[in-house]
């Protein structure tokens, strides 16, 4: 797929799992590669760019078993981005589907 | 191939990569191998499904070519150093500094303009507007020999206006009285307060402001000799509609019997508590820091709270509940039965959350280590009941249940890491 393309989708349903809640990295991975084909390690590059661009923001929690989990949190500005790619989303699938004939 | 090659090979092809990142993707994929193991899989097995390390690396650089990444490209040119492209880089990156800075200078003069075009409007206004500027002064003049206690009324009509008090530390009270302007009031403790705490009204067509400004210079070193009790009230005529607005730094805030279901309230405080009694209203939006937030009686269609530290409770039935907190707890006790459908959306870090209803009502509920206990009389419908929390304990009682219901979706849907569950369905 191309990966631009690719890209913007990831982006788009990182922030929307973190939409509801709070999740550590692994459950977000694990949220994501298992409806989709990526390596998982692709996505905390998107987190990281996420974090760097002010969309989300990291704490620790100490776990358990093992190191702290580091938790991402949708800020505000975020959430904005969120619901804008969301409503750019449905506009183009609705295009596509219109264009491959899906919808009368 | 096994859980300890694999791991190897990962870290060797992702050096030169951001240190951050490959922490976190390395202890992704130990989790990983750590969940397939218990699952029953073999090492080998999770590892394919990991897929090869190759792939990775090509999905990554793939991400990364549309914007240099700080760490790798760096460390990947200082091997091999490249001058033409060097030069490249250097003019490109001039190019864009300066457009950058082109932008800035931009709008940072159309900003300047706006800013004067504001501060000269706001002179000639005053200047043509002889009762505001009397006023105005009347409020800066300090005279030791006046009465503590100052008064503004304003002077024209009050539906679809707008409201604003900014109160600083000032305690504020907002009410509904049997009066047909709005009024506001300033009972100064002291004199003192009185000296360093002037207060300002900018009163035009459609809004009205209120604020009080701490004097700066020399008098501001009273300000340290003690606290401030300086407390606004502000009267509004019950035939108010529009939008209110309220700020304090750490003033409390109190607003009681507005009673005008399109009115909207705003409140903002860093460490004031906040009270609101039978208002009437169509939405409540708080923001607060580290007060504490009570609310009491009337009707408010939508009402969404945020704050850090401080606890919120509540009786107020709505429609629809959004709070949002780190530390705080939360009451919410809507035990008295209503006609409508609510929902109740609560997100805490670490408080806790006692829920009572009514009455049929979603409730979603997530938390990292609060705890939570809900309880549900005679609802028909619960549809999305949601409880996702990390450690908290979580206690769930549905009494009561009609016979009958509609036919409904319902789902009482609960995750947890570490807390335990108790559901009690009677």
């Amino acid at each position: 797929m191309n990966s631009q393309f690719k890209k913007g989708a990831l982006e788009l349903c990182v922030l929307s799992q973190l939409k509801t809640m709070d999740r550590y990295g692994y459950q977000l991975t694990d949220a994501v590669s298992k409806q989709m084909q990526i390596a998982p390690g692709t996505l905390y590059l998107i987190l990281k760019r996420l974090k760097e661009d002010g969309m989300l923001e990291t704490y620790l929690v100490e776990s358990d078993e093992g190191p702290a989990r580091k938790y991402y949190h949708l800020t505000a500005k975020g959430k904005e981005k969120e619901e804008e790619l969301e409503a750019e989303w449905f506009e183009f699938v609705k295009a596509v589907d219109l264009l491959l004939g899906k919808e009368n | 191939m096994s859980k300890e090659e694999y791991m190897t090979e990962l870290k060797t092809k992702l050096e030169g990569f951001d240190e951050e990142l490959v922490q976190e993707i390395t202890a992704d994929y130990e989790e990983r191998f750590k969940c397939g193991l218990e699952g029953g899989k073999s090492e080998e097995e999770v590892a394919r499904e990991l897929g090869s390390v190759d792939e990775l690396v090509k999905e990554l650089n793939s991400f990364k070519e549309d914007k240099e990444d700080s760490c790798k490209d760096r460390k990947s040119e200082k091997s091999s150093f490249n001058e033409q492209k060097f030069k490249e880089d250097a003019s490109e990156a001039y190019d864009e500094v300066m457009g950058v800075l082109g932008k800035v200078f931009k709008s940072v003069k159309t900003g300047l303009n706006e800013v004067m075009k504001s501060v000269e409007g706001a002179f000639s206004k005053r200047d043509s507007d002889s009762t505001s500027y009397e006023e105005y002064n009347a409020t800066n003049e300090m005279d030791y020999g006046m009465p503590v206690s100052r008064n503004y009324t304003a002077t024209h009509d009050v539906s679809d206006l707008n409201i604003i008090v900014n109160g600083s530390s000032a305690d504020v009270d907002l009410l509904m009285c049997d009066t047909e302007k709005i009024a506001f009031n300033v009972d100064y403790g002291a004199h003192r307060d009185e000296m360093l705490y002037p207060f300002y009204i900018n009163d035009t067509d459609s809004r009205v402001e209120f604020r009080i400004i701490k004097r700066e210079g020399n008098s501001a070193f009273f300000a340290r000799c003690s606290s401030t009790s300086i407390k606004v009230t502000v009267s509004v005529p019950r035939s108010f509609s529009g939008r209110i607005r309220i700020s304090t730094a750490s003033g409390d805030i109190k607003v009681q019997d507005l009673n005008n279901d399109a009115t909207e309230l705003y409140i903002d405080s860093l460490s004031g508590d906040l009270e609101v009694y039978n208002c009437n209203l169509s939405l409540l939006k708080t923001s607060e820091t580290s007060g504490d937030l009570h609310l009491g009686g009337g009707l408010v269609k939508k009402i969404d709270i945020s704050t850090v530290s401080g606890d919120v409770s509540t009786d107020v039935p709505a429609n629809e509940y959004s709070i949002k907190t780190t530390s705080g707890d939360v009451d919410i006790n809507n035990t008295a039965p209503v006609e409508f459908e609510r929902s109740y959306c609560v997100r805490t870090t670490s408080g806790d959350a006692h829920i009572k209803v009514c009455g049929d009502a979603n409730v979603d509920y997530s938390s990292i280590s609060g705890d939570l206990s809900l309880r549900l009389d005679k609802t028909k419908i619960y549809h999305k009941i949601h409880v996702d929390t990390v450690s908290g304990d979580r206690e769930i009682n549905v009494l009561n249940k009609p016979a009958g219901d509609g036919g409904k979706e319902k789902c009482i849907n609960t995750k947890t890491v570490s807390g335990d569950i108790f559901i009690n369905l009677i």
